[in-house]
């Protein structure tokens, strides 16, 4: 089993009170199989697939899955769409990267829809890694308070 | 070589140099502003190599410093403002397994 600590980044804010709201999220460096880019991503396990971001969905491979999803026995597909964008659901590989210690993981299978064009430029920065890497690879994903704040790991085994 | 564990591989530490140069690049303020929209290369906390798409940057580094797994990275300034927006396009109706 090999660990990649989940890095916490935070960013504040102030609400109508003038009282300090921190958002947080948690975010690995990862690398794509196909090409030797580095990114972050982010965890959102409340997104079903990975997102893809569309500068990112042009240099890497990719095996196609679907343009369009219907529910079974509804005649209506369902978009598949990100921030608005229509996308294309696709099978890739990413590697999640560890500097401190060196280690980088085989490959992970990740289930993710690829945007056809691109969204707002800060939205291309970073990989958004859905609920689909925890169904679809073995791994284990940890987040918990300690001390002061969340922390947590991804678990490869 | 890399030594093989369970499920990873250790970095060889002359790739792990291009690991850190990249990371440098991808959570560096000013690279993200200056290369906005761009790849980049780093070497040396330095960058070596810059385009549009990801081939040119990496053929630029490997002239430049032969021999080494380079990394290149995307620039685009982050904007923990868009951490607001409610990214969820549908609500759709999930089954429980």
């Amino acid at each position: 089993m090999i660990d990649f600590p989940l890095q916490v980044r935070s960013a504040d804010f102030q609400n109508e009170h003038g009282q300090l709201i921190r958002a947080k999220r948690t975010f690995l460096l990862c690398e794509f199989v196909s090409a030797p880019i580095l990114c972050d991503a982010f965890i959102d396990t409340a997104a079903p697939f990975s997102v893809i971001p569309f500068s990112y969905g042009q240099q890497v491979a990719r095996q196609p899955v679907a343009t369009i999803l219907s529910a079974p026995h509804q005649s209506v597909a369902s978009p598949l769409t990100w921030l608005g964008v229509p996308c294309d659901l696709a099978v890739t590989e990413l590697r999640c990267v560890n500097l401190t210690t060196g280690v980088r993981s085989d490959p992970l299978r990740v289930l993710a829809k690829f945007p056809r064009r691109p969204v707002n430029k800060a939205f291309e920065r970073v990989v958004v890694l859905g609920l689909s890497l925890v169904d679809h690879n073995d791994v284990r994903l940890v987040m918990e308070r300690v001390g002061t704040g969340v922390s947590g790991m991804l678990t490869v085994m | 070589m890399s030594l093989i564990t369970a499920r990873g591989e250790s970095i060889p530490v002359d790739e792990r140099e291009c690991y850190l140069d990249a990371e440098w690049a991808l959570h560096d303020p000013d690279v993200q502003e200056r290369y906005a929209g761009q790849w980049v290369v780093a070497h040396g906390r330095q960058i070596i190599a810059h385009g549009t798409g990801v081939r040119q940057p990496l053929a630029d580094a490997a002239h430049l410093v032969p021999g080494r797994a380079h990394r290149v990275i995307y620039c685009a300034p982050e904007d923990p403002s868009t951490w607001l927006e409610h990214v969820l396009e549908t609500d759709p109706e999930f089954s429980h397994d």
